[in-house]
């Protein structure tokens, strides 16, 4: 159902999550300081407290749902390899089973 | 920080560690606030009676009566970590059998923004001035002394003297 | 979120089990020491109080924390925000001392009055007591610290709340690994 959704990826690249951080860690701190010297000339510890909410709603709504800004470095993953074909046309887990056979017979 | 979850998570703790920051800076801002003042008092009428304390006990007990002025401006006291004054008139005096008594008088809550520049004219007490025993007649050496507890917005809580106090001594004949 | 903790558990062995079991007993008992020694240090059985009613408003509401101590040496005062415990009640009450006596030998008695009543608390003492003493005192307000209490209110007026985050916190340190 999310496929109609694509836009929305759910996840962030990793440039994106650290992005995401650096934002919202500015964001905060920018405001609760300015807040704290604001409330300290105007005598009012709540405008710090108020701009510092301000901040975390504005960083909040910036940085949590995974804007496509966020999405911009996807993974460049290596291309599929083709398996090098074992030996007798047989896969890992086949073997492993052939040489159990043979072990019961032996016995 | 790779979820939406996450992501709120982080959010969230790093506005509340930043509002725990301020808040411990606002009140590191003010623990060297000298928080005194001066005021002024006056007594008017003085007067002693001897009733039983109703409703307290059948003890026959002395009861002052008195009125007062009171001159004090309290607005200095008042910075961004104070969010209320309890403003109170204490009497203090000694008797024969207690070393110390202190009676609550008066009192009065001043929240930051009201009117905190107090001139009071023939005050009457708020509350009753009963002695614990027959030590109010007679006495010479009654003090009023005006103290105030400082309610922070997040701190430290505490209680001054105001600079000032007033001694009178009341009449050694009951008023009937 | 929930499917990552029921993997780590699955990866987990009886050894490392165990070692979350130790580390989340330790953590328990880490607030436990830090409790006693702040009763050691403050002298009150209570040294953090949680404000319960708002006979005290506008000072301290609901869900406001107080920090307490109750030093001997230290006299009690007029005008002092006090809590103490009365026989019958389970929960301790914070108000101001409105009167004080101390006899010549020292002892005191006082009687108390929350800011936000009209009368002192002489009804809600036990019956026929007139007066608080020394040993009925738990602490004397000292240090205030707005809203912080509110999460133990919560817990205690929804126990369902409680349990669910006593659930929470303690599969989160049983299942997760540094």
């Amino acid at each position: 159902m999310f496929e109609n959704l694509s836009i929305w990826k759910w996840h962030m690249d990793f440039m994106g999550q650290k992005h995401a951080e650096y934002l919202f860690r500015t964001i905060i701190t920018m405001c609760g300081f300015i807040g704290f010297i604001l409330g300290y000339v105007k005598e009012q510890f709540s405008i710090t407290i108020g701009l510092t909410l301000i901040g975390f709603l504005v960083s909040a709504l910036l940085t949590i749902p995974p804007w496509p800004i966020y999405a911009r470095n996807p993974l460049k993953w290596q291309k599929v390899k083709k398996v090098k074909k074992i030996e007798n046309n047989l896969t890992y887990d086949e073997y492993k089973e052939d040489k159990k056979k043979e072990k019961k017979k032996t016995k | 920080m790779h979820s939406l979850l996450s992501r709120g998570n982080s959010v969230l703790a790093y506005t509340l560690s930043v509002l725990v920051t301020l808040t411990f800076a606002c009140f590191l801002s003010t623990i060297l606030v000298d928080y005194r003042t001066g005021t002024e008092m006056q007594t008017l009428k003085i007067e002693v009676k001897n009733l039983p304390e109703y409703g307290v006990s059948k003890k026959i007990n002395d009861l002052g009566h008195i009125t007062f002025n009171l001159d004090t401006d309290l607005t200095s006291l008042f910075n961004w970590n104070v969010k209320q004054l309890f403003v109170y008139m204490t009497a203090e005096y000694e008797t024969p059998t207690n070393a110390l008594n202190q009676v609550v008088l008066w009192d009065k809550i001043i929240l930051r923004g009201e009117n905190s520049n107090l001139r009071l004219k023939n005050m009457r007490t708020k509350y009753y001035f009963w002695d614990d025993g027959n030590g109010l007649r007679g006495n010479k050496n009654v003090t009023l002394t005006l103290s105030y507890n400082i309610i922070p917005n997040v701190g430290r809580l505490p209680i001054v003297g105001a600079i000032g106090s007033h001694t009178f001594s009341f009449p050694s004949q009951y008023t009937r | 979120m929930f499917d990552g903790f029921l993997d780590d558990l699955k990866r987990m062995n009886k050894r490392q089990f165990l070692y979350q079991v130790l580390s989340f007993g330790m953590i328990v008992s880490s607030a436990l020491m830090i409790w006693k020694g702040l009763m050691v240090f403050t002298g009150s059985e209570s040294p953090i109080v949680v404000v319960l009613s708002g006979s005290m408003e506008p000072a301290f509401h609901r869900g406001d924390l107080l920090f307490l101590t109750n030093y001997e040496e230290e006299p009690v005062r007029v005008g002092e925000i006090v809590v103490f415990k009365i026989e019958g009640r389970d929960i301790p009450i914070v108000h101001r001392v409105l009167k004080l006596h101390e006899k010549n030998n020292g002892t005191i008695k006082f009687l108390t009055k929350g800011d936000n009543n009209s009368v002192d608390d002489r009804g809600l003492y036990a019956p026929g007591q007139q007066w608080l003493e020394k040993s009925d005192m738990v602490g004397r307000a000292r240090g205030f610290l707005p809203y912080v209490g509110m999460v133990t209110i919560l817990m205690n007026e929804y126990p369902k709340v409680k349990f669910a985050v006593l659930a929470c916190l303690g599969l989160y340190v049983l299942v997760h690994r540094e």
